[in-house]
Parts: C-alpha cells; sequence; structure tokens
C-alpha cells in the first residue's frame, strides 16, 4: 500500500515507522512545517510537500493518515475521502459534533475506509479484556470504571492541545476521547451523560486540566470516569465488573506502567477463574493498529473503530462539555 | 470509670462491646438487644448483664454513656430516650434514617447539654488519620480533587438482611457504606454545595435499594469528588485518593478482606523518578478501639467529638441530595450555611 502521511510531528513519525515495519510504503509527506516535512520524508524516501491537497490528489497514494492537530481532520479528512483515499485519522475524529458528522458523512458517500486512531483498542491487556467480555467469561456487564491520567509537562500551558480552536477542548477530548470510546467498545451504547469539567492547576483557562463523566445506559447501567492533567504520576486504571466476575487493567506501558490484565471471579462464585497476565516491555499499539486498518482495506470490511466510532465518541464528549456547561445532565439521542 | 450500656447485639455491637472492656477507662454494664437470649449470649462473653429494649439502659442512674448499635430505624427512638435521661450517646451511622431525625437527635444533645458522636469508624484508621494530618500540614497543598472506590461483594443471602430492607434502613449501599467516605471528603475538604448522582439495582435483589452509586460531588471552590460506592466489588475495595496542587495520597485497604492498610504520599515532579512514601498498617483493624477512646476522651473533657452530631446530620444531607438527584435526575444544591 502507498501510504501518504500528513502532518509530521510526534504522531507522524509515530505512525511511518509502523507502516514501514508492515513493508507498505511511505509515498508522500506534508506539514505546514516545511522542514518538519522534510526530515520525515528523507527517512523514508518519500516526496514532501506544505500542501497538504498534493497529497490527497496524489494518484500514487492509496492511502493517508491524517496527524494534524484536530482543528485541521474534517478538511482534510472529507477531502481525501472523495480523492478515493483510505483514511486513518487521529483521534478525535474532530474538534466538535458538527466537523465530526461531516466527516462521517463523507466516509458513508464513499467508498473507502475511514479509521479513527483508538489505538488503546490494540494493547494486548484491553485486547484480553475485551476477548473474555466477548467470551462471557465475567456474566453480563454491569459497570466500567476508568482513571487515566498525566502530570503535564513544565510547559503544557503553551502547547496547541490547550487551545480550545485548535484541539477542540483540553483534557477531555485528549484522553477523554480513548476512555469514551472503550466505554462504547465494551459496554454498548449510553443515552445520558454528566460531566465537570475544572481548570485546577493549569493556567490554560478555558480549557479544562481535569475531567469527571458519568454515563448512563438506556438499561441504567453506569459507567464512571475521571480524566487529568494532574495525574502527578501517571496513571490508566479501566476496570470492568460483571455479574460473574471482573477484570481491571493497569498501565499502557512507558510512564504509565508495564501493563496488567487480573481475571478474577465472584467470590461466592467461580473462584478458579483467577487470572494476572503482565505484559512485560514496551507495550506499542502502533503496529497492530496499522495491520488492523489494512487488513480492513484488504478485506473489504468496516475497520474496527471506524467512522461511526469517531463520531460517536466526538457525540459524548459534547455532550460532556454541555451538561459541564449547563450543569445537568445531557439526554443523547 | 465510665459506665457504659450497648443497645443492640449483633455484628456491630460485637465490634464495639470488647473495645469497651478494653480501655481502663470504661466498663461495659449492660447489653441488650431485641430478643434477650441475644443480649445474653453476648453479654456473657463480656461479662456483664443482659435485657431487652433500652429502657432499663437510659432510666439507670449508674449508667453514663450509651453505644447505639441497633438497625437504623431504632436510632431515633433509642437515642432521643438515652438523651432525654442524660446519657451520652455513641450512635452508628446513619445518625437516622433521614436528615430530620438526625436533626432532632442532633439537636437533643446539643440541648441536654450531652456528648454526641458519630460512628463514623473510618476517621479513626490510621491511613485516613495519616492522610488528614498530610492534608492539615500542607503537604499537598490546595486540594483539587478526592476520588474514593469503596465496594464488597454482598454475601450470599444478602437481599434478606435488614440491610436490604427499605422498611428498615433510610436507604441501599450508599447510606450503608458510601456514606464513610461522604465523611471522609467533608472531614478532609469541606462541604460540598452541589452534587449529582445516579444509583441502581444491578445485581442484588433488593429494590427499590440501589447496590451501586456514583456521585459528582463540587465545593463552592471548585474541589470535585468522584465516589462509587458498590455491593458488586467481587474483590473488596477500598481506595482513596486526594490530588493537590503540590502533591497526592492515596490511601488503600483497611486491613482485613480489604487487604492492609497504606497511605502514600507523592509530590508533584515534572521529571524526577515516580516517587512516594508508603506507610504500611499491619495487625487488626484498631478503628473501633480508637473511636471509642476518642468518645470517651471527649466525655471526660467534656468537648465535642471527633465525627459528633453535626457530622452526622452532614452527611446525612449529601447521601440524601444524591438520592435526590438520582431520583429526579438533576444536580442539587446544597446552601452553604448549613
Ligand atoms: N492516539 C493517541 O494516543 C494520540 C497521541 C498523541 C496525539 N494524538 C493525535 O494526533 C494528532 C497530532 O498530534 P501530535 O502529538 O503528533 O502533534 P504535533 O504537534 O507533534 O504534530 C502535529 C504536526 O502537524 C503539522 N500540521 C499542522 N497543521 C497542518 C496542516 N494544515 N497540514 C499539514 N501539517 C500540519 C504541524 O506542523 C506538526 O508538525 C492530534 O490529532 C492528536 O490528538 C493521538
Amino acid at each position: 500500500m502507498k501510504v501518504g502521511i500528513i502532518g509530521a510531528g510526534r504522531q507522524g513519525w509515530r505512525r511511518a515507522q509502523a507502516i514501514d515495519v508492515s513493508r507498505d510504503d511511505i509515498t508522500f509527506v506534508s506539514d505546514i512545517d516545511a522542514q518538519a516535512a522534510e526530515n520525515l520524508a528523507v527517512v523514508y524516501r518519500a516526496n514532501h510537500t506544505v500542501n497538504w491537497q498534493d497529497v490527497v490528489r496524489d494518484s500514487n497514494v492509496d492511502s493517508v493518515i491524517v496527524c494534524t492537530p484536530p482543528l485541521f481532520h474534517a478538511e482534510i479528512v472529507t477531502s481525501a475521502l472523495e480523492n478515493g483515499k483510505h483514511v486513518l485519522c487521529e483521534k478525535p475524529l474532530a474538534r466538535n459534533l458538527k466537523e465530526a458528522q461531516d466527516i462521517f458523512h463523507a466516509s458513508v458517500s464513499n467508498a473507502v475506509k475511514l479509521k479513527c486512531g483508538f489505538n488503546y483498542r490494540h494493547f494486548p491487556a484491553i485486547k484480553q479484556a475485551k476477548q473474555w467480555c466477548d467470551q462471557g467469561v465475567i456474566g453480563d456487564l454491569l459497570l466500567m470504571r476508568c482513571r487515566h491520567g498525566i502530570g503535564g509537562r513544565q510547559d503544557y500551558d503553551s502547547e496547541w492541545r490547550v487551545q480550545s480552536s485548535v484541539s477542540g477542548g483540553g483534557e477531555l477530548i485528549d484522553q477523554g476521547s480513548h476512555v469514551v470510546d472503550l466505554f462504547r467498545w465494551f459496554m454498548g451504547e449510553f443515552s445520558e451523560v454528566f460531566g465537570i469539567t475544572e481548570t485546577s492547576y493549569w493556567d490554560i483557562e478555558p480549557v479544562e486540566d481535569n475531567a469527571f463523566g458519568l454515563l448512563r445506559q438506556p438499561n441504567n447501567r453506569i459507567s464512571s470516569f475521571h480524566v487529568s492533567w494532574t495525574q502527578w504520576k501517571n496513571l490508566f486504571s479501566l476496570e470492568i465488573i460483571g455479574s460473574k466476575g471482573s477484570i481491571s487493567v493497569d498501565g499502557i506501558g512507558g510512564s504509565y506502567g508495564s501493563q496488567e490484565v487480573v481475571l478474577a471471579g465472584r467470590n461466592d462464585a467461580d473462584s478458579d477463574m483467577n487470572k494476572r497476565i503482565e505484559f512485560r516491555g514496551v507495550s506499542e499499539t502502533w503496529i497492530a493498529e496499522w495491520q488492523e486498518f489494512s487488513d480492513a482495506i484488504k478485506d473489504n470490511r468496516e475497520p474496527m473503530a471506524n467512522a461511526k466510532d469517531g463520531l460517536e465518541a466526538v457525540r459524548l464528549i459534547d455532550a460532556l462539555y454541555r451538561s459541564s456547561e449547563l450543569g445537568q445532565p445531557i439526554t443523547i439521542n | 470509670m465510665l459506665k457504659v450500656a450497648m443497645i443492640g447485639a449483633n455484628l456491630q455491637g460485637r465490634r464495639r462491646g470488647p473495645v469497651i472492656q478494653e480501655l481502663p477507662e470504661s466498663e461495659l454494664v449492660l447489653v441488650t438487644a431485641g430478643h434477650l437470649e441475644r443480649a445474653q449470649v453476648l453479654a456473657d462473653e463480656l461479662q456483664c448483664e443482659a435485657s431487652t429494649g433500652w429502657d432499663e439502659a437510659v432510666q439507670r442512674d449508674d449508667i453514663d454513656a450509651v453505644v447505639i448499635c441497633t438497625p437504623t430505624h431504632l436510632h431515633l427512638p433509642a437515642a432521643l430516650a438515652a438523651i432525654e435521661n442524660g446519657k451520652h450517646v455513641l450512635c452508628e451511622k446513619p445518625l437516622g434514617l433521614d436528615v430530620e431525625e438526625a436533626e432532632k437527635i442532633e439537636q437533643a444533645a446539643r440541648a441536654a447539654g450531652v456528648i454526641l458522636k458519630c460512628g463514623f469508624n473510618h476517621r479513626h484508621h490510621p491511613g485516613l488519620q495519616q492522610a488528614h494530618q498530610w492534608i492539615k500540614d500542607g503537604e499537598i497543598g490546595e486540594v483539587m480533587f478526592a476520588r474514593c472506590r469503596y465496594g464488597i461483594g454482598g454475601r450470599p443471602g444478602y437481599e434478606n438482611e435488614w440491610r436490604a430492607d427499605p422498611k428498615i434502613v433510610g436507604g441501599g449501599h450508599l447510606l450503608e457504606h458510601g456514606i464513610h467516605a461522604i465523611d471522609l471528603f467533608r472531614w478532609f475538604v469541606g462541604d460540598p454545595s452541589q452534587v449529582f448522582g445516579y444509583t441502581n439495582t444491578s445485581f442484588w435483589d433488593m429494590e427499590p435499594l440501589e447496590d451501586n452509586a456514583f456521585a459528582l460531588l463540587r465545593t463552592q471552590t471548585g474541589v470535585v469528588f468522584s465516589l462509587h460506592s458498590s455491593l458488586t466489588q467481587w474483590t473488596n475495595l477500598f481506595s482513596y485518593e486526594i490530588y493537590g496542587h503540590e502533591g497526592y495520597i492515596q490511601v488503600e485497604g483497611l486491613g482485613g478482606s480489604y487487604g492492609v492498610e497504606k497511605a502514600s504520599l507523592g509530590k508533584r515532579d515534572f521529571t524526577a523518578p515516580f516517587s512516594d512514601q508508603t506507610i504500611q498498617y499491619r495487625g487488626a483493624d484498631r478503628s473501633w478501639y480508637e473511636e471509642w477512646r476518642e468518645f470517651v476522651a471527649a466525655v471526660q473533657e467534656n468537648r465535642e467529638p471527633l465525627a459528633n452530631g453535626v457530622d452526622g446530620v452532614e452527611a446525612l444531607r449529601v447521601v440524601h441530595a444524591i438520592y435526590e438527584s438520582a431520583q429526579d435526575g438533576k444536580v442539587v444544591l446544597l446552601s452553604q450555611d448549613q
């Protein structure tokens, strides 16, 4: 597959490496910063440009990876889809609901694949947890909890991530996007949310550094999360409780600690279903995610975390922001 | 020597009775229960007298204080009878079925000039005491948020216990257990000014009482408390985290089936390796003893005890605000001057 990369920043480099490992060809790199585009292009002997339009129109490109800040996602992704390119777009799919809907509609009306970069679905411990849930090992799922956060960096206040016109919001749309996607993936759809966002430490108002969410399903099952840019010791903790047991996932590698998944039975039920798996070393998802995308294209099937999933995550995030602003729960249609 | 009667001889009575005998400054002279046989068994073990009802406990002149460990719906009549007779009272949580009942008890105690303590024993766990001290000493700076996950797995037949009978208790698992976490938040941070919650009955056959409650509380100054109180936590869990501008505290475990109690303190640092100091509290749960010691000291010194009647009322106010919120699907505002 011939791949164009748009946005040669941190994610652009990570994705490029995974594509290369998978023996696909990076043929074109674009970045508004000409030097950034060139630096990445040189490594993979690709062409480079400052105009993303050159990439989406190039007949020597089959699929496009969009790794720009969210501000540009909608325009670039819809254009790429309309030009018949398959797209892997970084999360969040877009800054807001309107833009996410535009992308979704473009994806429905073009016969190409769109995958949203919810790479957490590809962490081995999370995949294992999902497999156990799908096999019914812990029975009917009653609830989920997630605590996720990072302490930020000294100069967090000056990054694009804290300008809502570029990013769509603060920590809620940043790490929170992954969390709501995982909740949907495990539990299904939610019909009501309540959220609180706060700017507790960083000088980044009106953008939040902490967000709390409660999500309710039509059958009144509740899941709860907190994401934080003031989590002084990095944390990823995901817990799932079912009618026959529970599963917890801790860590996502690196500064979050090595990944571990623990399965435990309900105390009075099946006590010998206890299992614990630790995934040592680099916990990386970029290669697995890329391969899932390229398989979906080859098999002509929907990729895991498709346009709909990208849209629904933005819908939940949008509702959580509105809830926080209004101080009331918001119904999801 | 403080002479004590205990009303109620079940689970809590068995925990509280021995520590009254253990403390040199107090003596248990009478245990009462609904059925004499039950009171007699415990009284024999603790070497004191037994009777039924609470008339004798509250009327005898040689008794200075009563401990109330009955099911919740009897707290009000038992406590009022004791207070009217000038007895000091240690009453199990929740103080009453609802805020009104709790207020009646609190006001009666205040008017009578007796000491009233509400049984929030968690305040007497060493890890939580340490957390409180760290916050007071400014170790984590201005508090930003707290998270508490507190749950147990219930036990077979739970749905048949009085705890699952809506006529006897004023609520489900939030009132039974989660109220401790709320009391701790009030102790660590202060009163919330707004409350939102969801409750459900997802596993146990105990409708309309909840087996899970999720709440988000916020203070006037923007400190947020996230609470999940669960009766479907198959592996028992107590985890309380408090984050401030300068650092963070985590208390985990309560001893016994919750695992060894630990308190950790870490500091904000953007470059150094993550590091924290952790204290592990080995051995048995001593919170019942420490709580009793504080009650007796308050009586002797004629001062307010830690976790007094007002604390009993206010924690209950928050619990019922969460219930109201869950019922109406709305944020409930609590006025600040309460
Ligand atoms: N999946 C994950 O866990 C994860 C992690 C980090 C970031 N992200 C997402 O990846 C995306 C990029 O984040 P990043 O950390 O790499 O940011 P970054 O700032 O390191 O890189 C962004 C790059 O895009 C370039 N760019 C900006 N506008 C452009 C345009 N119009 N055309 C071409 N290039 C343009 C910038 O010059 C920069 O080089 C964001 O959507 C972010 O949310 C996802």
